[in-house]
């Protein structure tokens, strides 16, 4: 494939140009309680080309093989036109040029697991959740994706290499009269099929809170301080922090940028957070990106200071910063964009005791429930949470909703716990000017952290 | 190829489905008044569905190039799949719908251009300072379905793009305004006029008191209120018996200023004449005058509700959706019917309230029960003035409560996700800000 792919990009005569080519498998089974929605293994191929033209940029997906020529003569024609009219000159940073192979080495090889026993292991799962009292509706999903690469750019690099991933999900629903609550978890989330199993006591666990939700009282309205699980402090960090340290994205907003230049104090000293491609056992782990750039760990926030960023290559030149390897695409139909691989808030000190003993009135929130952000606005779910009374946990809450600015909040960041954990679920959307793209290898991992005020959007 | 397909699965399998769909696009994209790139497509994608000693198999690929393999995932599929109680389409008629225009399809990336540079320089001549951002998109799409029944479908769609949007200095925010048809449009000169109008109101920002108050949705996030009503009505909830408008039918369930229509006939962008199980489509009312009127149905969830499937059966999703994933019951083109108001007035009526532009995080609610919590993008109005972009504020509620209570609905009606929609001025919802 390599030498099908250089040998086409010899016809380019353009100042750069790549070409990406994917073969992916996926394998899906379903569950909605015992009607099995999906069972399959499929395929997907196609192939990304981009090219650079004095400053001007085109990027060009194609389905088929055979339309590789014709795909990267286009391309380099756009990107002639886009040179013509694009003003401030687009520039790549000098990277390494990599040849070779660069693939996943799995503890358990979730591949080497015969169809039979993935399906028996979820109906597994599924079969001990529908027990739990008050659950109605328990969906529940495998899913696997191995996707092998192919790279060459004009500048020399040739490579070959491939990600692996594989996740077992459950989504519980409960119901008590008119009431309906749901819960959900997600364990696996690297190229570790052993991390699938023996995870009984987890799912009967969120199952368990599912159908006690389902009396729980709703959370109130209004602005409190909160504790915030590994969980969901994570999906604080990825959402309302983590985007906007993807340079791509503050590419073109000078006037955001400017709050954001290396140096800025963000939070307290406490803080410390971090881009780590290289934890293989995480969601995010990768050897390469989609630009032939080595995946490394970046400091993005040192004692509350901003300290680093992740790029592109192209971001990199135009903020002459340091590469960061975190230019990644989801599959063949999409161009890379800048990515975090796993963002983690590091571990502080503090136990999860002395955060519940500072609080007169609050809340413990549990269990990430999705996240959106947008500038420096963000707002994010909690699948449950605790009340707590001066100083001590209390009764189980519902329908949290939380959301915040990112700025204020950071510096509102007060305690920070010694118990750092990844989530095992990988997940992150994302347009970056383009069509969305559903990343599952993208980790994220924080400890228990305090927030001293959050606005609540609860529901009483 | 897709005829050579099918005969070949006629051997193996008992019933057959297969969903062919080609996309050819271009775009044009500046970024901070310069042009970021140039991007082009030439994908396709390939699903197959069959049935075997009545099991349930599926295939899918990128390309028909390699039938053999789709056959083999599929015999797979269906060795292991359960026994589903529904067949796949038949021959039917579809009602004549044509979103489809030639010179969309011929459009000059060089025209494209001339769009993007004319709306750069008209946005800068009045803010001057801003960074904004301009897309020109032209697309098409074939889509096929053909069946052992004898389905035979084939639609061709165009469409043609223009989004102009610019951050909001200093916050990251965007304001943005767009406009989408079927034939290529003239420079949307009006489109750039509001997108500047609205703009302005950003200078100052406010956070609101918390309390209940009037709420104005916009037709850009008017999808948070007709997502969270068609997951109550999809069949997907009834199936699971979580749907809390289970035994609503007949009833009034929303103010009877509320007519929510599927119209997939009407020739604009988003009509279909067959949906993506080649069902043919219907227009119909889901909600008339507050009554609810119908459910989404697609093959499966028809079945099992002993119904037969409403011609709701895309693949879209919340996230998600394509050709590689099954369809689940969702409208086609949604309308919510105008009223006798205007957006205008109803600002002007209002002695303190708010209008949204946008809600962050509607996915993390339990919208499937109507209950809505997001981040408020939006204006603060008082005393019929709007006085700044919101900061620090949610709104909250449910919808079979808050929008029991419409005030008024506006007689203009703009595109927004999912359908076209007016203005809706709600009586009073929680907002949480100070």
């Amino acid at each position: 494939m390599l030498e099908k792919l250089e040998a086409a990009l010899g016809s380019s005569k353009v100042d750069y140009t790549d070409v990406r080519y994917e073969d992916n498998r996926s394998v899906n089974i379903s569950y909605e309680n015992r009607e099995l929605r999906r069972l399959s293994a499929t395929t997907s191929r196609g192939g990304h080309v981009r090219c650079y033209t004095k400053g001007g940029k085109a990027i060009h997906s194609f389905s088929r093989l055979e339309d590789l020529e014709k795909g990267i003569k286009q391309c380099a024609a756009d990107s002639q036109i886009a040179g013509s009219h694009r003003k401030r000159k687009l520039s790549l940073a000098p990277t390494e040029v990599l040849r070779g192979q660069f693939m996943v080495s799995p503890k358990k090889d979730p591949r080497d697991w015969p169809l039979e026993e993935k399906h028996e292991l979820l109906k597994h799962y599924r079969n001990l959740l529908m027990d739990v009292p008050k659950v109605v509706v328990v969906n529940g999903s495998y899913s696997e994706w191995y996707s092998h690469r192919w790279f060459v750019s004009s500048e020399g690099t040739a490579i070959e290499y491939d990600l692996l991933i594989s996740n077992i999900g459950f989504q519980i629903t409960a119901k008590d009269g008119n009431v309906v609550q749901w819960t959900s978890l997600s364990v696996g989330g690297s190229d570790d099929y052993g991390k699938l199993l023996g995870r009984e006591e987890d799912f009967l666990e969120r199952g368990r809170i599912a159908a006690e939700l389902t009396t729980a009282d709703q959370l109130p309205a209004g602005n409190f301080p909160v504790i915030l699980d590994s969980d969901e402090a994570a999906v604080f960090i990825h959402e309302a922090f983590g985007h906007l340290s993807e340079a791509d994205g503050l590419q073109d907003n000078p006037a955001f940028l400017a709050k954001l230049q290396i140096g800025a104090k963000l939070g307290s000293e406490i803080l410390n957070v971090t881009d780590d491609g290289t934890i293989l056992t995480a969601p995010g782990g990768h050897l390469v990106d989609d630009e032939g750039v080595r995946t490394r760990r970046t400091e993005l926030i040192k004692n509350g200071v901003l300290a680093g960023r992740m790029h592109s290559r192209e971001t990199a030149a135009e903020f002459g910063e340091p590469l960061s390897g975190n230019m990644r695409a989801v599959g063949p139909r999409f161009t890379p964009i800048v990515r975090m691989s796993n963002i983690f808030i590091e571990s502080g000190t503090s136990t999860f005791e002395e955060m519940v003993s500072s609080i007169d009135h609050g809340y413990y929130l549990v269990g990430a429930k999705g996240g959106q952000t947008s500038g420096d606005q963000f707002t994010f779910g909690a699948q449950y949470g605790y009340e707590i009374k001066n100083g001590k946990l209390g009764e189980l809450v519902r329908d949290a909703n939380m959301s915040g600015e990112l700025f204020e909040t950071l510096q509102n960041i007060s305690i920070i716990g010694d118990d750092l954990r990844f989530s095992e679920r990988g997940g992150c959307g994302k347009g970056g000017g383009g069509p969305m793209q559903l990343n599952a290898k993208s980790g994220k991992g924080a400890p228990h952290i305090k927030i001293n005020k959050v606005t609540l959007g609860g529901a009483r | 190829m897709i005829e050579k397909l099918l005969n070949a699965s006629l051997e193996l399998f008992d019933d057959s489905e297969i969903y062919y769909k080609e996309e050819v696009n271009t775009s044009v994209r500046y970024g901070n008044g310069d042009l970021r790139n140039i991007s082009s497509n030439r994908i396709s994608g390939v699903m197959m569905r069959v049935k075997r000693g009545g099991r349930l198999g599926i295939a899918s690929a990128t390309t028909l190039d390699d039938p053999l393999s789709l056959l083999e995932q599929a015999a797979e599929s269906a060795k292991h799949g359960d026994e589903i109680p529904y067949s796949f389409s038949v021959a039917a008629e579809f009602p004549e719908v044509k979103p489809y225009s030639q010179e969309t399809s011929d459009y000059p990336t060089e025209k494209m251009i001339e769009m993007c540079e004319q709306a750069k320089a008209d946005v800068l001549k009045e803010l001057p300072d801003i960074s904004v951002n301009i897309t020109v998109e032209k697309e098409e799409e074939n889509i096929q379905i053909a069946t052992s029944g004898g389905t035979r479908a084939q639609q061709m769609e165009t469409g043609l793009s223009f989004v102009v949007s610019a951050p909001i200095r200093g916050a990251g925010m965007s304001v943005y305004r767009f406009k989408t048809e079927i034939a290529p449009f003239e420079y949307p000169e009006e489109v750039v006029r509001e997108f500047i109008r609205r703009y302005r109101w950003t200078e100052n920002t406010k956070t609101p008191q918390t309390k209940r108050m009037p709420v104005i949705w916009t037709p850009q996030v008017l999808y948070i209120f007709t997502l969270a009503l068609c997951a109550g009505i999809s069949g997907e909830e009834l199936v699971k018996k979580t749907s809390p408008l289970m035994d609503k039918h007949d009833q009034k369930i929303l103010s009877d200023k509320i007519t929510l229509i599927d119209d997939p006939h009407s020739p604009r962008v988003g009509a279909r004449g067959f949906d993506d199980e080649g069902i043919p489509t219907e227009k119909r009312a889901l909600v008339q005058k507050g009554v609810l009127k119908s459910f989404l149905l697609d093959l499966r969830t028809g079945a099992k509700l002993g119904a037969r499937s409403s011609g709701n059966g895309f693949k879209k999703a919340l996230f998600g959706g394509g050709t590689s994933s099954m369809p689940n019951p969702w409208p086609a083109n949604l309308w919510l019917e105008p009223g006798e108001s205007s957006f205008e007035e109803m600002i002007a009526s209002l002695d303190e309230g708010i209008f949204l532009t946008g809600g962050m995080g509607f996915h993390s609610s339990n919208y499937s029960q109507g209950h809505i919590a997001v981040r408020a993008i939006g204006f603060a109005i008082a005393k019929g003035r709007i006085t700044g972009r919101l900061e620090n504020t949610m709104v909250s509620g449910n919808i079979y409560e808050d929008f029991k209570h419409v005030r008024a609905i506006s007689r203009e009606i703009e595109q927004g996700h999912g359908g076209f929609y007016p203005y809706v001025l709600v009586e009073e919802m929680q907002v949480v800000g100070k």
